[in-house]
């Protein structure tokens, strides 16, 4: 499960949502759907991000079968919490979105999130069926931002640093090109790149979680944060005020972990077994050598007599 | 001689059992070469499998290894077995129970089909160790036997690691170890490194130092392959010894409907038997009082019955149907073709 917050980092202001620890209490073995709680937060940097509230929302999701959902975005005081429902395996794509008209421009905040029912368990049928494993993607959105899956993508892939991060964003189904794009990691290391014709942009995953050996903890994630901006010419009027040009704004969130290059080696896997290969056989061998002892007659020497 | 069945009507046995010339012909089988075209395709089959996309679930009871990612068709029942005993009790003793139940429940509808044949037949990790006695035999180097106090000392080890790979799990789950020896007989065994292996995936070739447990759980892991190399080119099934499965099989055996049945009046005591029995279990040739004649080490490779001279000394049935005896006839067929032990 993810901890996923989305922010937006120049313009003070923003929208994010979480998906946080709590919502481990809402996975039960064998009670019903899976149900994700997701909480909303702003800011620039995952470990900055607050609570942010939005008086009559709903978060809109969309299952990879097509299906479209909403859950109700409850306000409890400084913070907004939805819990969703995912029933089936696969992957979801939830978002939220706020307009709000500033000067000339409209501003349209579409926080999203990627939640996914996944399985670890073992000769299921969730194994073996690729339109599970793919990202969800909408095609009504006027923009959103997706996080790219590899073809070797399954329900329990994880990112791990040093790797790849594709992000797509797209428009009504069609790439967007010439969007900028941040990344930001756990730590505040962040980088910007400019969606390639295909809407692309890859991020490397950079490392930064450098602990004592003692601390190392293999299963540590680190929380990073992506979104992507892109301003259009699209004119009109909203809540009675007139807006000239539009700018979107789809943030997402994610979590990464450290690399097994870290952790693991080939080296002292392999040596173990050769050497201790090596040993038991050296040992058989000797030990056969020893009992295969030569006949030693007894030999009278008669100039000793 | 008339005999007390004269003139009674034939039993289901009777009535079942295959007509003379396809029994005689199944008897007198170059056994051998029957076993490893047999081992070829399940090896195939379990190690490769998964590359169609075939799916025979989790709860196989053989060596068909979980982490073979890409290439298992299914999954050995232990890897799902200790995941699901390392649950929190409170889970475990609970709703999650039934989920053990019914995964228990589905290995033993797979095991009672082959019995410990599975080891002897089926089992890809045995496969290799049957491939390594081979390079062996063509190297001409002597294979090894136990002394009987080193086989009666050595004997108890599977039910040993069967005990720990159940202990540990549960200890987890209460609490009391770290998740780090999740899956503790799986990162011991050598199906852990050399399954994938054959399966071009070197992952599990690694020592993981992420923490005191990994570290010593994968080198644990490393040491146990490095001995089974060794220890397979000169004895025989070196493995099958102390495997877990074996133990877990046993206990199960009494139900299955692959038997190894053996009638002691018959038994000339020649021991052929027993020189050619890959585990070296004397009963098979100096028991002649109990019929099911199957011991906990036995893998049910019918060497024994395929080695045997004497008519219906040894045979193995299924449901009570005999599928291959020893006959005499059987016996001189495969000496002439050099039956190899």
């Amino acid at each position: 499960m993810r901890s996923e917050r989305s922010a937006k980092g120049d313009r003070g202001g923003g929208m994010s949502e979480a998906n946080d620890a709590t919502a481990m209490s809402g996975m039960s073995f064998g009670r019903g759907p899976t149900v994700k709680t997701l909480a909303l937060r702003i800011g620039s940097e995952p470990l900055g991000a607050k609570d942010e509230t939005l008086p009559d929302s709903a978060i809109q999701i969309l299952a990879n079968d097509g299906v479209r959902s909403s859950a109700p975005l409850v306000n409890m005081g400084d913070a907004s919490r939805a819990k969703v429902e995912i029933p089936n395996y696969g992957f979801y794509n939830a978002s939220v979105t706020r307009k709000t008209v500033h000067g000339k421009f409209l501003d349209v905040q579409i926080a999203q999130a990627e939640l996914l029912k996944g399985a670890m368990a073992h000769g299921g049928h969730s194994e073996h069926d690729p339109k599970l494993f793919k990202a969800t993607m909408d095609d009504k959105a006027p923009f959103e931002l997706i996080r790219e899956h590899g073809p070797d993508e399954k329900l329990w892939t994880t990112i791990r640093s040093g790797e790849k991060a594709s992000f797509l964003v797209r428009s009504y189904g069609s790439p967007v090109a010439g969007a900028h794009v941040t990344l930001v990691s756990q730590e505040g290391w962040r980088k910007t790149l400019t969606t390639d014709a295909n809407g692309r942009a890859e991020f490397t995953v950079i490392r930064d979680y450098f602990p004592d050996w003692a601390d190392f903890n293999r299963r540590h994630s680190g929380v990073f944060l992506v979104w992507a901006e892109k301003e259009t010419p699209d004119a009109g009027v909203y809540d009675g005020h007139d807006y000239s040009a539009t700018r979107y704004q789809a943030s997402l969130s994610g979590r990464y972990y450290p690399s097994p290059a870290d952790y693991e080696s080939y080296g002292y896997g392999v040596g173990v077994v050769v050497f201790v290969t090596a040993f038991a056989g050296l040992s058989i061998w000797l030990f056969r050598q020893r009992r295969r002892k030569s006949f030693k007659e007894i030999v009278f020497n008669e100039k000793l007599a | 001689m008339k005999s007390s069945l004269d003139g009674m009507a034939p039993n289901w046995r009777q009535r079942l059992a295959l007509p003379r010339g396809i029994r005689d012909a199944i008897n007198g089988v170059d056994f051998n070469r029957f076993r490893f075209w047999l081992q070829i395709f399940f090896f195939v089959l379990l190690v490769y499998g998964g590359f169609t996309g075939l799916n025979l679930g989790n709860n196989l009871p053989t060596f068909s290894c979980g982490y073979n990612q890409n290439g298992r068709p299914g999954v050995c029942y232990l890897l799902p077995l200790q995941h699901q005993l390392a649950m929190p009790t409170k889970a475990l003793l609970g709703y999650a129970s039934l989920t053990i139940l019914s995964g228990l429940f589905i290995f033993f509808l797979w095991f009672i089909v082959l019995n410990k044949g599975w080891c002897g037949f089926v089992c890809p990790l045995g496969t290799v160790q049957d491939w390594i006695t081979d390079l062996r035999v063509n190297m001409g180097v002597r294979f090894t036997r136990y002394s009987q106090a080193s086989f009666e000392a050595l004997s108890w080890m599977k039910y040993v690691l069967l005990a720990l790979m159940i202990v540990i799990p549960l200890g987890i789950g209460a609490g009391y170890f770290s998740h780090d020896l999740g899956a503790p007989y799986c990162m011991i065994c050598p199906a852990r490194l050399i399954i994938p292996t054959l399966a071009l995936n070197f992952d599990q070739l690694v020592l993981d130092f992420s923490s005191p447990g990994k570290i010593v759980m994968t080198t644990l892991g490393a040491i146990t392959t490095g001995l089974f190399l060794a220890g397979s080119f000169v004895k025989k099934r070196f493995w099958c010894f102390f495997c877990p499965m074996s133990a877990f099989h046993y206990l199960l055996s009494k139900s299955a409907f692959f038997r190894l049945i053996k009638d002691g009046d018959k038994c000339t005591r020649c021991g052929d038997c027993y020189t050619v029995c890959d585990l070296q279990i004397k009963e098979i040739a100096d028991d002649v009082r109990n019929p099911q004649i199957m011991m906990d080490d036995c893998i049910v490779c019918l060497k024994c019955v395929a080695a045997c001279p004497e008519q219906g000394a040894l045979k193995a049935t299924f449901a009570g149907l005999t599928v291959f005896e020893s006959t005499e006839e059987g016996f001189i067929k495969r000496m002439e073709k050099g039956t190899r032990a």
